[in-house]
């Protein structure tokens, strides 16, 4: 029997952050929508929106049009500083594709 | 899906986060989005009951992977079907990265394997110089041609060349590597007949090219369908990595890399930029022009390819580039002949590609530009003749391709920036080019006519 030990080509990779842990429920939380603008996400989000507050009354829903939109426009520290300001828990974010 | 989860773990998260997934159909224009509205319920699911994979931080390096089989054939054949199944090949066969390999390949650098070069986005893995050898050995590579690799990679991941976004974009984009000075030669690179293609008389391109590919697909996690939307994937099998023709440039003509703000004559420079796509020119005239009509007439030619409504060039136009303009030592010893600079070809070619408003307001170019980030690109929507770069010097024009007339090739860029990097060469760099001498045979041009 021969054998051929060979590197591993991915590479290393480094978990330097965590997922931030989830909320126990949307009831009463501040959530914001974020859009790079694209794929459809002028329709969905709005819809998707009216629909999560329709099932979550009391919680405040933030529409994506009061942040930066667009790809590199949203991926900004001042997104994030507007998100901090707006006491922000959880963000949605779209659309991918 | 793999788009997500690699942003996501270029960003230093675990290669996991919270989607709702819906197939293509309803993120299409005019689509119905019910689908959507049906499975509202778990966008909420995901704020609140998903659970990462990963509760801990961390490097994590993956151990050596060994092969057992009857035989060193055997072993070698099985090695190339794991790769295949572990999706770390290309379809073509590779050469097991042993330590052995390896470490020869590693002669090519005075730098430690452990330096590391940066996190190839958009799945984040760490690109060592050892990282570059490994892929290096299994693309066919040697020695020497690592220094270029090292200079080709550093440039890409220039932050500034935003390559997490060309490495996932449903466009056809491809590194292109042109270097500068004495290596070119030195390594076998190509600059003259067929150096976009394979090549036995200068194998270095091609082997570059597959391991700068290698490094995208396994360590930036750019794997067709899933890191990366590439809807064609053209020109990715080796990229392109090509040497100037510098013997070929005519008198005052500097090197591409000088024109870029990259090293000066007779040092050793990459420069890099994004492509996405690729057209022949045939820009001669039958025979029967004057030399001076057919230069005129085959700089308009050339000019009404890069016309283009292309949003690609949105990307660039503030300080990139509209893309590479490969020019054989014929058609530039012509035209330098008839008192045309480079700044003079670039001003002609940028004043004569200009895209009238109203083709940009039909052709949606528009909406386009108003998506740009840099302010004065934004402003230029409604430029009566749109520009497809702010300035003529950002278009890249080379001096490279077969001693012969009749053809221009034109790359379109998709790069915000035009990257430029010094080639540094290890000590014993004579040792390893006599080693070529020997292991191939002494190198040369062929066929020039």
């Amino acid at each position: 029997m021969d054998a051929l030990e060979v590197f591993d080509p991915s590479g290393a990779t480094e978990v330097s952050v965590l997922h931030a842990p989830r909320l126990q429920s949307l009831n009463g939380k501040t959530v914001a929508l974020l859009s790079d603008d694209m794929w459809q996400a002028h329709r969905m989000l709005p819809m998707i929106r009216e629909k999560l507050q329709a099932l979550y009354p009391d919680a405040t829903f933030i529409p994506e049009t009061e942040f930066p939109m667009g790809t590199r426009q949203m991926d900004t520290e001042e997104t994030v500083d507007m998100l901090v300001e707006r006491g922000v828990e959880a963000v949605i974010v779209g659309n991918a594709s | 899906m793999g788009v997500v989860r690699n942003s996501v773990a270029g960003l230093g998260f675990d290669q996991d986060a919270s989607m709702v997934i819906f197939p293509i159909s309803p993120f299409l224009v005019d689509s119905d989005i019910s689908p959507i509205e049906q499975d509202v319920h778990k966008f909420a699911e995901g704020l609140t009951d998903w659970k990462p994979a990963s509760t801990e931080t961390g490097i994590q390096n993956p151990p050596k992977v060994r092969i057992e089989a009857n035989g060193y054939e055997a072993a070698y054949d099985k090695m190339n079907r794991q790769f295949i199944t572990s999706t770390w090949g290309d379809g073509l066969p590779l050469n097991p990265p042993t330590e052995e390999r390896v470490s020869w390949i590693l002669q090519g650098t005075d730098r430690p394997r452990d330096s590391m070069i940066g996190k190839v986005m958009p799945r984040g893995g760490i690109a060592t110089v050892e990282t570059l050898a490994v892929t290096l050995a299994m693309s066919g590579g040697r020695p020497e041609y690592l220094p270029v690799m090292i200079a080709a990679i550093e440039c890409i991941l220039d932050p500034e060349m935003e390559h997490d976004k060309f490495q996932a974009t449903s466009g056809s984009t491809y590194p292109v590597v042109i270097v500068n000075g004495p290596i070119g030669k030195d390594i076998r690179l190509n600059s003259g007949f067929g150096l976009l293609g394979p090549d036995p008389q200068h194998p270095a391109g091609v082997a570059i090219g597959r391991a700068i590919r290698l490094v995208q697909q396994n360590v930036g996690g750019a794997l067709p369908g899933v890191g990366t939307m590439s809807i064609y994937g053209a020109m990715r099998t080796t990229n392109v990595v090509i040497a100037e023709d510098e013997e070929g440039l005519p008198e005052g003509w500097g090197p591409v890399g000088a024109d870029h703000g990259g090293v000066g004559s007779g040092k050793n420079g990459v420069t890099v930029i994004v492509s996405t796509g690729a057209s022949n020119i045939v820009r001669r005239g039958v025979g029967k022009e004057t030399l001076e009509d057919e230069a005129l007439q085959s700089l308009y030619r050339v000019a009404a390819y890069l016309r283009s409504p292309s949003a690609h060039y949105v990307w660039g136009h503030a300080k990139g580039t509209p893309g590479a303009l490969l020019m054989p030592r014929v058609v530039a010893g012509q035209l330098a002949s008839l008192g045309w600079t480079k700044q003079k070809i670039k001003q002609f070619l940028w004043d004569n590609s200009k895209i009238p408003h109203e083709e940009v307001v039909r052709t949606g170019l528009l909406q386009w530009i108003e998506t740009g980030v840099d302010p004065a690109t934004v402003a230029s929507a409604n430029d009566p003749m749109w520009p497809i770069c702010r300035d003529p010097s950002q278009i890249v024009l080379a001096v490279a391709g077969g001693a012969h007339p009749t053809h221009n090739f034109w790359m379109q860029g998709a790069t915000p920036k035009i990257a430029t990097a010094a080639i540094d060469v290890p000590k014993e760099w004579h040792g390893l080019l006599a080693q070529a001498d020997d292991d191939l045979g002494p190198s040369g041009d062929m066929c020039l006519i």
